[in-house]
């Protein structure tokens, strides 16, 4: 179902924590919200759970009004599953226990049918006797996923779902939450502070800083098309590099003049440059030296320095071996041009 | 109790370098530990056992035929009464404290655990006083309604009343702690699974606290059964009294102490069922996140604050006062002996508040180092003595120790004056009370966190200073309060033990008490509050916000 | 870390300072039953007249002879007191308190309050009689303890419980003059008069009285006294029993000592008794509980005389002692709690 809010205001203790927040997940997709600690994407959640009141706004599941500045929908009746942080699995239920917590209004002969049905799509179905304690991290956050999905929620809310799991665990359970989601036609929504996270799951993403959404867009335009600094800065390695937007709306910098994607005032500018915005050419005149390299298997990231002392990334091919110190010729290959305006003082590469 | 996992893998000894934990030898190691802390209340539960040996037949028969009958049912009623009693109050106002948020909650959740601070004999008295025939209310009644029935107080009700109003807070105090830490959390879940709060709070937040509940209400039940005072107020006869009686008028000691090792078989018992009903239950701890207690509607707030007064008032306010309007009439005996006095019962209760949860620590610790039937046993027979009513425990640990003094006189001279024999005698009547909350938080540790820690090579004594004792802080603390206030209240061992000079606010009572002078012991009760007041709050805060517990 | 280490010297300090303990330079150790503030201003007295040190541990008799038992012949204690015959003859029994060769205390103290073998003394009487109230019992209507088994008090009675070692000692010195049979016959008839069930102490018992719950019972004299002092108009009078010819009188109990068996200052002790059995230290002694001193030279205090004379039962109270058991055992048959 599709997951609406709309001018969302809420504070703690007098302290504003969301600032009119509005974006749209619509029925069957995931969505993500995206922020440091502190932004308030978990309570923007909580929020939808119904676990926190709001102060303006409101938020709509499929058309029906579940919180607005008055009151909200207590969570039970909210058809919501929640897969939260430390997973929060009954200590005292096994596993299929677990999974049937939240089906009590199922006919009783379904409940264990559906469970274990669910604990087979996670690939638990041999553990469904185990207890919590008595399980890994990875198999607990299955269990909570399982646990959550079985009642057939309109709307999944994942908090930081793989947070507390290793970086290989992340990557098969993503795969496995993406196509079980998928398979169930569940609308999602999860907020992480790991932008692979949200790259990997989300079809749309939004930046939360400071309790205000920043963009709220596919995963492809944050990267290339951010909306602002901050989300150019919070999204994506990348570099800025000092340039003039002239009166035509062209953008010269000391790799070269082009066309701006996105409008502006004309005046000293900020050019993003992605890593892949720059490609190795050892034909090109243009040459930059090498001041930091990590290898990342197929590809190397280079860290060079231009001939004005800026410092920006390229991405090679990793049998493209450079010494550290040593130069090498660079093309600019930019599909976009965002600038932003220059903010006083030297540029700094994030 | 022994229910942690070993955490230790067996490595096998071969092959192994000189420094290599070694199972057996480590776990020998741990039983000698566990056993000197269990020695001096195994020496006592010798005492009482050899007791058996020497039937006192003639006693016997008359009390299997006359007296234990009735005391057993009436111990029986109690003991049962006063444990739903405290679990349902106990867990009630827990959950209210810890899982709501109402008006005056943040006051009650430290107000109600004042109780803890009034001895259970003075509450009776108190009660007694004035609710009885004679006393303000009925004779107000009385005077505006001629004619109307007297109603009768001093009755198993009654007594079950008193008891559960003063023991509750052994419940209240571990299950608020038990549910703020995770309890709100798990409501969450259960509430986004689509159950109403009542049923949230009895299928998720309930059986969390379970294991909670049941320690608490075990202590409650145990202090019970020793209780004499309160009994003795209402004149309900019940096993305990039974056991003066049998000391006191039949001047036998023997036939006392062989009614003590019935009960005490009986309080095992009980203590091994509920390890059992424990053992498959271990619980792995949930991260702290930000949990938002449940704001009531407001007539469901207002009704939170009406209940918890209630209890406030009923178990603290009312008796206080009254002892306050006695007080005040003899306060001119308040000198600066009271200074001397308070200062006794401080020292005592310290020591005992810092002794104890150390012992029960390492108790638990051993048993998480070398787990075995023995070690389990050792761990339940340390805190039978809370069950054990204390004049009888005093006359059985004197016994034992004067066995001791007698074999090896030097240490006579050095235990003479010295307060380490009372300090010995507290920790074989309290160590269950310092052990209940600091095995719940044991049961809590994460093996991972263990693990971790081990693999960052910190391990044995600073592994448990810089690992496990912040982590048990919750628990350490919870049972160093309930030691404190329980030394505080308690008389029977400290007036057969005390080196001289070490007259305490009990004591004291016991001077008036003992003459029936009900009215100048209140003075000394109300310092006992009074003393109790500022550790109860600190040691509040401390366990509030533990991160466990 | 820190905070551990710190704690850990505050728990040695605590144990030294206690340790530190004066030696045993005291030269009179007194186990006392009689609590500390009826006790404590003879013996400072004692010490300001004699300038002999006394130290005294208070507790019941009970775990006191359990202690004196324990500690053997490595006590301290020189003088046991208890508030009871029965404790007194106890620990005769079991060989703690040694016999005392002191005219004085012949002289002192009559012969049925001391024991035949001269182990304990007692030095102040405890009355337990009949109390009633002024505005339901006409006086006339009351004769003896046996009296109060008569149906006309159905539902009109109070007792203490039986727990309370004055009405063990009562109940025992009832039987030694009246026989098992015929005294269950009246511990039965009383228990059927009961207003209400057995309270825990005689001030509650003078209070149901007061409040109309009971018209009668049966209490120490000395906890009137006390009642008196803080309400002097209370309804209710003391009514000495048994007192024409050929009845037992009025029941009587003593506090009394002894000097223990492995006393290391018998002579001490001895003395000390001796003092507390004559002139104004037997004064002070009962009237510090409005009591009756046992030495019948002196007079007791004046609220006490008020109550007017009685003649007390005067059978040797070793009797209490021996037959205290059996009084337990009887009161329990009888459904006496």
């Amino acid at each position: 179902m599709r997951l609406c809010l709309e001018g969302v205001c809420a504070a703690y203790g007098g302290a504003p924590v969301l600032d009119r927040l509005s974006f749209e997940v619509p029925a069957g997709t995931i969505g993500c919200l995206l922020g440091a600690s502190g932004s308030g994407k978990t309570t923007a959640l909580r929020i939808i759970a119904g676990l926190e009141p709001i102060s303006a706004g409101r938020v709509v599941v499929g058309g029906r009004v579940l919180t607005d500045g008055t009151g909200r929908v207590a969570p039970e009746h909210r058809g919501m599953g929640m897969v939260f942080q430390d997973f929060a699995l009954l200590p005292h239920l096994n596993v299929l226990d677990n999974v049937r917590f939240g089906l009590h209004r199922m006919p009783a002969t379904d409940r264990t049918s559906r469970a274990r049905d669910m604990l087979t799509a996670v690939g638990l179905a041999a553990l469904a006797e185990r207890y919590p304690h008595q399980l890994s991290g990875g198999q607990q956050q299955r269990v909570a996923l399982a646990r959550a999905l079985a009642p057939r929620p309109a709307l999944l809310l994942l908090d930081e779902p793989f947070a507390s799991l290793d970086l290989e665990l992340r990557e098969s359970l993503g795969q496995a939450l993406r196509e079980l989601l998928l398979a169930e036609g569940t609308t999602a929504l999860l907020v992480t502070h790991s932008q692979h996270e949200a790259f990997a799951l989300a079809d749309l993403v939004g930046v939360l800083d400071q309790g205000r959404l920043r963009q709220w867009d596919t995963a492809y335009n944050l990267y290339h098309r951010p909306a602002d600094r901050m989300v150019a800065d919070f999204v994506g390695e990348g570099a800025f590099l000092r340039g003039e937007r002239r009166p035509d709306g062209a953008i010269a910098t000391e790799l070269g003049s082009f066309p701006a994607s996105n409008p502006g005032a004309p005046g000293p500018v900020e050019v993003l440059l992605r890593p892949d915005d720059l490609v190795h050419d050892d034909a090109s005149p243009l040459r930059a030296r090498v001041r930091h390299k990590v290898f990342r298997g197929g590809e190397m990231l280079y860290t060079l320095s231009l001939a004005s002392g800026a410092e920006v990334f390229a991405l090679v091919p990793s049998h493209h071996d450079h010494d550290i110190g040593s130069e090498l010729g660079v093309r600019p290959d930019l599909a976009h041009v965002i600038a932003f305006a220059a903010p006083p003082g030297p540029a700094a590469a994030p | 109790m022994a229910t942690a996992p070993p955490l230790q893998p067996d490595l096998g000894a071969a092959k192994l370098p000189a420094r290599a934990l070694r199972g057996p030898e480590r776990g020998a190691g741990w039983h000698l530990v566990a056993l000197a802390i269990a020695m001096p209340a195994l020496a006592v539960l010798l005492v009482v056992a050899a007791a058996l040996l020497r039937p006192d037949g003639e006693v016997w028969a008359h009390l299997s035929a006359h007296v234990l009958p009735r005391a057993s049912w009436n111990t029986l009623w109690l003991v049962l009464g006063v444990g739903l009693g405290v679990s349902v109050l106990g867990t009630g106002l827990a959950a209210l404290v810890a899982l709501c948020e109402f008006p005056g909650r943040a006051f009650f959740a430290w107000a109600l655990l004042l109780p803890l601070a009034v001895p259970a004999y003075v509450l009776a008295t108190v009660y007694i006083g004035l609710f009885d025939y004679a006393g303000p209310l009925q004779t107000l009644l009385r005077e505006h309604l001629p004619g109307v029935p007297g109603i009768e107080v001093r009755n198993r009700w009654g007594v079950m009343a008193v008891l559960v109003l003063a023991l509750y807070p052994y419940v209240y105090l571990v299950v608020r702690n038990a549910l703020a830490s995770q309890g709100a959390r798990l409501m969450e879940v259960a509430r986004l699974l689509g159950h109403r709060p009542g049923q949230a709070f009895r299928r998720a937040a309930l059986p969390l606290a379970l294991p909670w509940i049941g320690g608490g209400t075990l202590l409650a039940m145990m202090e019970t059964l020793a209780d004499f005072g309160a009994v003795a107020a209402f004149n309900y006869d019940t096993l305990t009294t039974a056991i003066y009686r049998t000391w006191y008028g039949l001047f036998s000691v023997s036939g006392a102490l062989q009614i003590a090792a019935v009960l005490l078989l009986f309080v095992l018992a009980l203590l091994a069922l509920e390890q059992r009903a424990r053992a498959g239950q271990r619980f792995v701890t949930l991260g702290a996140a930000p949990v938002q207690r449940r704001r009531l509607a407001p007539r469901g707030a207002w009704l939170a604050t009406l209940i918890c007064g209630l209890v406030w008032l009923l178990a603290f306010a009312l008796p206080v006062s009254q002892l306050l309007l006695w007080a005040l009439r003899e306060i001119d005996s308040l000198d600066r002996r009271y200074w001397l006095l308070a200062a006794n019962s401080l020292q005592l209760a310290l020591g005992a508040a810092l002794l104890l949860p150390a012992l029960a620590l390492t108790l638990s610790w051993a048993q998480r180092r070398a787990p075995s039937a023995a070690m389990g046993w050792l761990a339940r027979l340390a805190t039978l003595g809370y069950a054990m009513p204390g004049a009888l425990l005093a006359v059985a640990f004197f016994a034992a120790a004067g066995t001791l003094l007698k074999v090896f006189p030097d240490l006579a001279g050095l235990l003479r004056g010295s307060i380490l024999l009372l300090l010995t005698a507290y920790a074989v009547r309290f160590l269950a009370v310092a052990a209940t909350p600091v095995n719940g938080a044991a049961l809590r540790l994460k093996p991972s966190i263990e693990e971790a820690a081990r693999n960052l090579g910190v391990s044995g004594f600073r592994l448990f200073l810089r690992v496990h004792l912040p982590l048990l802080r919750g628990g350490v603390l919870t049972a160093a309060l309930l030691v404190f206030v329980d030394v505080m209240k308690e008389m029977p061992i400290t007036l057969m033990t005390r080196p001289f000079g070490w007259d305490t606010l009990a004591v004291r009572i016991f001077e008036f008490t003992t003459e029936g002078q009900w009215q100048r012991a209140a003075l000394p009760a109300l310092a006992i509050v009074a003393v109790g007041l500022l550790p109860t709050y600190w040691l509040h805060r401390g366990s509030e916000h533990a991160p466990l517990s | 870390m820190r905070v551990l280490s710190r704690l850990s010297c505050c728990l040695a300090a605590l144990l030294l300072t206690a340790c530190g303990g004066k030696p045993g330079d005291a030269q009179l150790v007194v186990y006392t039953a009689r609590a500390e503030h009826l006790i404590q201003p003879l013996l400072l007295r004692y010490t300001e007249e004699t300038g002999i040190p006394i130290r005294f541990v208070t507790d019941k008799a009970g775990p006191l002879l359990a202690r004196l038992a324990a500690e053997g012949e490595a006590t301290q204690a020189d003088v046991l007191i208890t508030v009871d015959a029965g404790n007194l003859w106890q620990a005769a029994q079991q060989d703690l308190l040694q016999a005392i060769d002191s005219p004085i205390l012949e002289a002192n103290v009559p012969a049925h309050l001391r024991d035949p073998e001269d182990r304990w003394f007692g030095l102040s009487l405890r009355a337990r009689t009949i109390i009633h109230s002024t505005e339901r019992v006409d006086p006339e209507e009351l004769n003896t303890y046996a009296g109060l088994a008569d149906d006309r008090w159905r539902g009109r009675l109070c007792l203490r419980t039986s727990k309370e070692v004055y009405n063990q000692s009562l109940v025992a010195t009832m039987i030694a003059s009246g026989g098992e049979t015929e005294t269950e016959t009246l511990v039965r008839g009383w228990v059927d008069n009961l207003a209400a069930p057995p309270f825990a102490s005689d001030t509650q018992v003078i209070e149901a009285i007061a409040a109309g719950q009971c018209d009668l019972g049966l209490v120490n004299s000395y906890y009137l006294g006390r009642l008196q002092r803080q309400q002097p108009d209370l309804p209710v009078a003391l009514f000495w029993p048994d007192q024409a010819a050929g009845e037992r009188g009025v029941h009587v109990n003593v506090s009394g000592a002894g000097v223990t068996r492995h006393s290391p200052r018998p002579e001490a002790a001895r003395a000390f008794i001796e003092w507390l059995s004559a002139g104004e230290a037997q004064r002070l002694f009962a009237s510090l509980n409005l009591e009756y001193p046992v030495n019948p030279e002196v007079a007791p205090a004046p609220l006490v005389a008020a109550w007017g004379e009685f003649r007390a039962d005067d059978i040797n109270l070793s009797t209490a002692g021996e037959l205290q058991a059996a009084a337990v055992r009887l009161m329990d048959r009888a459904g006496y709690h």
